[in-house]
């Protein structure tokens, strides 16, 4: 066709760069008017007080709870007749929880919430579990957009992975070794090789308390059975404890130590494939010294028939330092403070502790005052308080609004 | 439209020479400017209006070291033949007088037919310069017991050591002497180091030798500074270099002053460093841009340092204590951390890219022909080379050859020739 | 062709949105997989240190037959890991440098390692004097051990080391240069493409989000690079010498690799890693 066809005409440029200006500044309107309105909306919240929980002898009263994502306190009041502990949990995993909450007594846990469904435990292991629902607040959504890099994270969080597939490798090497000394029915070697065993056990512990199921069948104490000792649910290290210490026998006891391997197997698993985000890989040493400082370190009652408790808060020691080494170069940059006062009481409890050292392990429990137990359990606690300092100081809460594994 | 005007429209077209096909082109709107009237022929000599540049040869230093450095260079390294200082002196005499010539440019001596010709001819009967410098220096083993220099031996010319990462050939390593050639183009290079080669075949043999190039641009813009040319890693290569037209830090920086700790005789000389470098480049340009950026320490397009606009910017380290704007290990905060007392080790770059082959592997061998040159050796390129060593830009390098050097002070008139000086200041120390 | 306004418009947005067109994977999804390539890592370290330990014994021994034996196949467990072991550059250098990285070559003080007993056992054919390089080996690989264990794994290093792994390949195994003495080759080949698709496997779930066409891609030219490898497996498990790879082997091996190190050197990218 001889007629050139015109060429084709676009529109100018700069009425398209308007176009495209004013889709943009829409869009933008838009979130503004719907973040304002979430702002208001929590303004007219009430502020929470805490939140009653009260533990009866087979139930909680209340056994549904909502509250607003973010800090709350939970008051539980202990009703029934034995010590209890009460847990939040996330599926299997423990968030938070108070052991040892003594009967006629009440305690207050404070939590920090990420909006989403949790169950709450209500006493002994056999009651119903009660459900906590936590609905978002416009702040919740704010820190979820707010995205800090978490990419510094990954090189902790991967090596305490790693940190905890070689421990619990060596855990269940010294559980496989405990086994066949009770096969082979040798009392003497049996009770030579359960501190070791709890030694390795205690290194995870702050990992493995997360999965409540499992840890229960491994580390759960006579007393959060009906039928206590003779409960035939006891089982795991205890069971094995009260028949190597107390009982001095090794009957019925194959079945137990089978099942425990079987466990802490499983226990290996669970572990890996669980992810972990920032602010737990501090909180859960923070919980267990927490544990250490209120409870275990003046009862005695962890390792009640071995009395070998010192060997086990060494290792929770071992696993606090290892996650504070791997946050030392994030620390030292960003809260240098705050991780000179971890090491001071790192260094304090380690001191405290070392006291107890003979040529073999550690001083039997049971020799142990009640004024030396009230120091490391003040250690302990100085340490807990000091390593509560690193969630803020490198805003770890913040960080994982996007990645929590619900 | 009607025949007449269709026609009309036809021969325009073919006036035109679009011819039948213009038909297609009707359409489409001419992008360019048609070409000129008569299209150049296939092997026609590509034309250049800067064969007559030249630079004086005499001057208290060389030339080649200060001087705009132009598209082509080449780095010859020497082994030298000659039995005696006597031959030596004959070495540098007939240097001197070919060097003067090849740099002035003039009419080859013609000789009688049956002769082989005195000069391979490649720039035809009359040489031409073409911005052609050619900078002697000489090896830490000119200074060896066959000529008795020993005891003038500039003070801190050593044969070249290993660094970490290098490895070095021993084929092109190390030298009696060195050739700097430059030019506007390869050819006028080659011209000059045959011409060389041709006249002293009883005193040099070539031990290794390594031609480079650097990609011309358009002329800068007035009162816009011009931009450093591109090395084969897609960066600029000699931003930040000291300002070689500033005489003072010349002095300061380049040139071995009269009254220093080096013998007299090495005054207005300095030392040359050369490096032959090779670039890993497929590898190179495999690696994400960010990070070819965060390694340089510089913006790949412009040249800035990070954050900057412009290449000639200078970067403030000192707001980026932990570098997180220019990484602490970047290749130019490594090199030059610009501090007060990293000012004592600063260098004059002049380097070339250079092109060779394919490896057994089959990858691409080029890289960096790297020349610098400084008053003082171990102050500047062996101090600036040891901060350097395990940089992350190492991944992507591999010296594997090269050489120290000492570059002659310059010829002053025509009574002096190259080399002079040093001559006389060892007849001096024999005699006395 | 007319386009709508909106279509314009469309067009218009994309090309103004920054070139970085790539989610980055959450950072949270990268754990599993990097503290995986650290035990995959640990787990290759000590079977390299059980391995030189038998090797360095036979060399130590004057049993020349065996250390020629185990020298090929210890090796294969530092290949498959070598960007890791890059990282410590003063042992990457006495463990695996080359002749050609020393000036004085053979000669060099400073020349140890695999290549340096290679050189004794396949071109002196002979044990003598080794003892110090080899006790020196041991030494390394222990030490190797020791600083991995205490290195926290920078993600971005991991997901590259498949692009370092190919380009290993491409500038140095291609060749048959880096065994010259032994021709060995082969088992380095192997080791390097291993480690690399190691990398890959883990990161398979990201990366398959990311694009999953890239993931199809990259298995496929793995797959060819295998097939060709294959062919000179001898009956024992282990590889032909290099100079038996034909000439249409060695360019069936270039293409791939090649192209393999050109995707793998956007895996960062894709997952959002510097």
């Amino acid at each position: 066709m001889p007629n050139q066809t015109s060429p084709q005409a676009s529109p100018p440029r700069a009425l398209l760069w308007a176009v495209a200006g004013s889709v943009i500044v829409m869009i933008a309107a838009g979130g503004l008017f719907y973040y304002s309105s979430q702002r208001a909306a929590a303004k007219r919240q009430t502020h929470p007080g805490e939140v009653v929980v009260t533990i009866h002898p087979h139930s909680c009263e209340p056994n549904a709870l909502t509250v607003p994502a973010g800090r709350a306190s939970f008051r539980i009041v202990n009703r029934s007749d034995r010590a209890v502990e009460w847990e939040i949990l996330d599926g299997v995993l423990v968030l938070e929880e108070r052991e040892n909450i003594a009967p006629g007594l009440s305690q207050v846990i404070n939590a920090n919430l990420l909006p989403g469904d949790y169950a709450i435990t209500c006493g002994l292991l056999s009651n119903p579990r009660g459900t906590l629902h936590v609905t978002p607040t416009a702040a919740s959504e704010a820190a979820a957009q707010a995205k800090p890099s978490m990419v510094a994270f990954i090189g902790p969080l991967s090596e305490f992975r790693v940190y905890l597939s070689s421990q619990s490798t060596a855990l269940i090497k010294a559980v496989n070794a405990l086994e066949q000394a009770i096969a082979a029915g040798d009392l003497s070697q049996a009770q030579a090789l359960y501190a070791p065993a709890r030694a390795a056990y205690q290194r995870i512990a702050p990992a493995a308390q997360r999965l409540a199921e499992l840890d229960n069948a491994i580390n759960a104490r006579a007393d959060y059975f009906e039928k206590r000792e003779q409960d035939p649910a006891f089982a795991g290290f205890h069971r094995i404890e009260y028949a190597l210490f107390q009982q001095r026998t090794l009957d019925a006891l194959a079945p137990v130590a089978q099942r425990l391997t079987q466990d802490v197997t499983t226990l290996k698993q669970q572990l890996l494939a669980q992810s972990l985000p920032p602010e737990q890989l501090v909180s859960i040493v923070v919980r267990n010294l927490n544990s250490l400082a209120e409870v275990r370190a003046s009862s005695g009652e962890e390792e009640r028939y071995s009395h070998t408790d010192l060997n086990g808060f060494a290792a929770n020691l071992d696993a606090t330092r290892k996650v504070v080494d791997l946050l030392r170069p994030l620390l030292s940059k960003s809260a240098a403070g705050v991780l000179q006062k971890v090491d001071s009481a790192i260094t304090a409890l380690d001191a405290d502790l070392n006291g107890f050292k003979l040529k073999d392990g550690y001083a039997s429990y049971d020799t142990v005052s009640a004024e030396q137990r009230k120091q490391i359990a003040d250690k302990a606690r100085t340490l807990a308080n000091a390593l509560d300092g690193i969630d803020p100081a490198l805003g770890l809460s913040g960080l994982s609004a996007e990645d929590s594994n619900r | 439209m009607n025949d007449s005007e269709n026609f009309n429209l036809q021969r325009r077209r073919v006036l035109m020479g679009m011819g039948a096909a213009g038909v297609a082109l009707a359409g489409a709107t001419l992008s360019c400017p048609a070409m000129a009237a008569s299209p150049a022929q296939v092997t026609e000599a590509p034309s250049s209006d800067k064969t007559e540049d030249r630079h004086a040869f005499h001057g208290r230093h060389q030339t080649g070291i200060v001087t705009p450095r132009p598209a082509s260079g080449m780095l010859v390294s020497f082994d030298v033949l000659a039995s005696d200082r006597q031959d030596l002196e004959r070495l540098f005499r007939t240097l001197n007088e070919r060097i003067a010539f090849l740099m002035k440019g003039g009419p080859v001596t013609q000789v009688d037919p049956k002769l082989p010709p005195v000069d391979s001819g490649i720039l035809g009967p009359v040489v031409t310069p073409d911005n052609l410098t050619i900078t002697v220096s000489v090896g830490e083993s000119l200074f060896d017991e066959r000529f008795g220099l020993a005891a003038v031996k500039p003070k801190r010319l050593i044969r070249m050591v290993g660094f970490p990462n290098d490895a070095l050939e021993a084929d092109c390593c190390h030298g009696d002497l060195s050739l700097q050639f430059c030019a506007n183009t390869t050819d006028t290079n080659i011209h000059a180091l045959r011409d060389i080669v041709k006249n002293l075949p009883d005193l040099l043999l070539v031990r290794w030798k390594q031609e480079g190039s650097v990609p011309p641009q358009a002329p800068a813009k007035p009162g816009v500074p011009a931009q450093s040319a591109r090395n084969f890693l897609g960066f600029r290569d000699g931003s930040a270099n000291p300002n070689s037209n500033d005489a003072k830090v010349m002095d300061r920086i380049v040139w071995v002053q009269p009254g220093s700790d080096e013998p007299a005789w090495a005054a207005n000389g300095s030392y040359q460093a050369v490096r032959i470098i090779r670039n890993f480049v497929e590898r190179w340009d495999r690696t994400p841009l960010q990070e070819q950026e965060s390694i340089l320490g510089r913006v790949k397009s412009s040249g800035a340092p990070m954050g900057g606009a412009h290449e000639t910017e200078v970067p403030d380290y000192a707001k980026d204590p932990q570098g997180k704007l220019t990484r602490l290990d970047a290749h130019i905060r490594l090199a030059n951390p610009r501090t007060a007392a990293s000012q004592a080790n600063l260098i004059l770059r002049r380097p070339f890219n250079y092109s060779n082959g394919v490896n057994k592997n089959g990858q691409l061998d080029m890289g960096l022909l790297f020349i610098c040159y400084q008053a003082d050796l171990q102050k500047g390129f062996i101090t600036v080379q040891t901060r350097l060593n395990g940089e992350p830009l190492e991944e992507y390098l591999k010296p594997v050859g090269g050489g120290y050097f000492f570059t002659l002070p310059g010829v002053t008139g025509d009574q002096d020739f190259i080399g002079r000086s040093l001559l006389d200041a060892a007849a001096a120390k024999t005699t006395a | 062709m007319k386009k709508s306004p909106l279509a314009l418009l469309l067009t218009l947005g994309l090309l103004n949105t920054p070139l970085s067109a790539f989610a980055a994977t959450a950072p949270m999804d990268l754990v599993g997989p990097v503290s995986d390539y650290k035990i995959y890592v640990t787990e290759q370290l000590d079977e390299l240190a059980s391995h030189t330990r038998q090797f360095t014994e036979a060399v130590k021994k004057g049993d020349l037959a065996t250390a020629q034996k185990l020298y090929a196949p210890t090796r294969v467990y530092y290949e498959s890991i070598e960007p890791i072991a890059e990282l410590f550059s003063d042992l990457d250098a006495s463990i695996d440098s080359r002749v050609d990285d020393h000036e004085k070559g053979v000669k060099a003080e400073d020349f140890t390692g695999f290549h340096r007993i290679e050189y004794s056992l396949f071109s002196e054919k002979s044990t003598q004097g080794l003892g110090e390089l080899a006790d020196g080996l041991d030494k390394d690989v222990k030490d190797l051990q020791t600083r991995v264990a205490g290195l926290t794994f920078p993600p971005e290093k991991v997901v590259g080391g498949a692009a370092a792994l190919l380009e290993e390949v491409a500038a140095t195994k291609i060749s048959g240069e880096e065994d010259r003495y032994s021709h060995t080759d082969l088992y380095d080949f192997q080791g390097n493409i291993d480690g690399a698709k190691k990398i890959v496997d883990l990161f398979r779930p990201q990366i398959e989000k990311q694009d999953a066409a890239f993931i199809a891609k990259v298995d496929k030219n793995f797959v060819s690079v295998n097939k060709v490898l294959a062919k000179y497996i001898t009956t024992d498990g282990g590889f032909e010498t290099y100079d038996k790879v034909k000439d249409n082997d060695r360019k069936a091996l270039v293409g791939p690799v090649n192209t393999l190190a050109e995707d793998l050197s956007t895996l960062r990218g894709k997952l959002g890693l510097n």
